[in-house]
């Protein structure tokens, strides 16, 4: 096993086009099963070969499954159920996705461009962001994506899974074939080729949809307050999840949230921490009818440039107050003040 | 012959106690606690990103252990036997020198409960 690779975003730029919109037509995909299906190692003879298409994973699992039960009933009859889809024509996978450690694994004897690679982990993250069964998808051979395979890039392909409707037992040597595809996500992306859109979902794969913005996922609900702007700067400012925080507040406009909470500077540090007083308002229920002061810090991260804002309490775990940028980001980490000043290393 | 201390080398695991990771530190420990009450991860993500889907990886020469403490809060522990690093999709990677180190997660204060947290992402 080779180990997994990270990618820049240069590299992607010419995968995404296949997950825009689906390209292929019925006589594409006909010619591509008769020149790259096995059927008891020889090629196919096609007598007529059917082709469905599907833009929602459900309903193409729910197909799929009725295909087995139904050609495995025709080819074998009812006693022997546990053959599996012996008439499912498929070819070794190149491509195997560990679901606990979330890796994408290549085969030695395989070589696979990086944008391959990295077209198999976006499907398995949607997969798992949709709480689909990744597992399920590529059930039978594990063809989901199929990597290898540049035509279901190019073509928007997500699965293809080909059926011989009679087994050979038959004197009749023509193959009818049933086709079905499961077409790969609409995403949209954003000019670092991340999920992002702010006027429909990021991804949509039949009902599934994924709200993302520069990436960072939302639920439906909190994405529409964003992107439709209905949420107060202090909401914005105080957001739960981190990344979220910080997108939102880009999206906003950081200064234009930042002056709404009227903030008072307390100290500045030469690491570009800085602490502030801010007023966000009287939602603390304790407070209500006057106006909470709380004290925020805004810092950048090191190795992404990006700035964060976090909320710090007004004394540290030692009870002395918090009047210091440095002392307020080692509060953070759980450092004291001279701890974080001796720290170097920061990634 | 007098060795000058100036070309004595300094081993680097006694320069770097402590390692920031985006938002995660590194601190070094003498020992790791019991084994006995933690669990061997056998996977190497030390943490998730739920909205972006990044992970924090260490690679290389090194265990990471799970205690859970009675209050039901979960620490990790590393133990790295030989130079490690730490990989993300964003972060620039980092090194951990060979050591024993406790994973702290960043902290915030939730202005409106009053209460802190983990910063999560």
């Amino acid at each position: 096993m080779t180990k997994p690779t990270f990618f820049t975003e240069q590299e992607v730029t010419t995968l995404y086009k296949s997950f825009t919109e689906p390209s292929y037509t019925e006589q594409e995909v006909k010619e591509f099963v008769c020149e790259n299906t096995w059927i008891d190692g020889r090629r196919p003879i096609p007598k007529e070969i059917k082709v469905k298409s599907f833009n929602s994973p459900t309903t193409f699992l729910k197909y799929q499954k009725r295909l087995d039960v139904k050609y495995m009933k025709r080819n074998y009859g009812k006693g022997l159920p546990n053959l599996g889809c012996p008439e499912r024509c498929e070819l070794d996978n190149a491509a195997t996705y560990d679901p606990k450690t979330k890796f994408t694994w290549m085969r030695d004897n395989h070589t696979l461009s990086r944008e391959q690679l990295h077209a198999t982990q976006i499907i398995w993250r949607i997969c798992e962001q949709a709480e689909i069964s990744a597992s399920k998808l590529a059930q039978g051979g594990g063809q989901l994506l199929r990597p290898d395979v540049p035509f279901y890039l190019k073509k928007g392909i997500t699965i293809m899974q080909v059926w011989q409707t009679k087994s050979m037992k038959y004197d009749d040597i023509k193959d009818v074939l049933e086709v079905i595809i499961l077409d790969t996500p609409k995403c949209s992306f954003d000019d670092r080729n991340r999920f992002h859109s702010i006027v429909r979902p990021a991804v949509v794969w039949g009902e599934i949809c994924v709200y993302s913005i520069h990436g960072v996922n939302f639920d439906n609900r909190l994405w529409n307050e964003i992107v439709e702007r209905k949420m107060e700067p202090t909401k914005v400012l105080t957001i739960d999840n981190i990344e979220q925080r910080r997108v939102a507040s880009e999206y906003y406009g950081m200064e234009k949230l930042w002056d709404a909470c009227k903030p008072k500077l307390i100290d500045t540090s030469e690491r570009g921490n800085r602490l502030y007083n801010v007023t966000i308002g009287e939602l603390s229920w304790r407070r209500r009818g006057e106006d909470h002061n709380a004290k925020m810090l805004r810092y950048k991260d090191p190795s992404t440039d990006r700035e964060y804002v976090s909320g710090v309490p007004l004394e540290d775990d030692d009870g002395n107050i918090i009047d210091r940028a440095d002392q307020a980001m080692a509060w953070k980490f759980h450092l004291t003040e001279d701890e974080y000043k001796e720290l170097t290393v920061e990634g | 012959m007098v060795k000058s201390l100036f070309f004595t080398p300094i081993s680097v695991s006694n320069l770097t106690t402590v390692v920031r990771h985006g938002d995660l530190l590194f601190r070094a420990i003498d020992q790791l606690p019991a084994k006995s009450g933690m669990t061997l991860q056998k996977d190497a993500v030390l943490a998730l990103g739920e909205a972006t889907g990044h992970k924090h990886i260490l690679v290389g020469n090194a265990q990471i252990y799970n205690r859970v403490d009675e209050e039901g809060t979960e620490t990790k522990y590393l133990q790295v036997n030989e130079e490690s690093v730490i990989n993300h999709e964003e972060h620039k990677t980092v090194t951990l020198p060979k050591n024993n180190y406790v994973m702290v997660q960043e902290r915030e204060f939730d202005v409106f409960t009053e209460m802190g947290r983990d910063v999560y992402d």
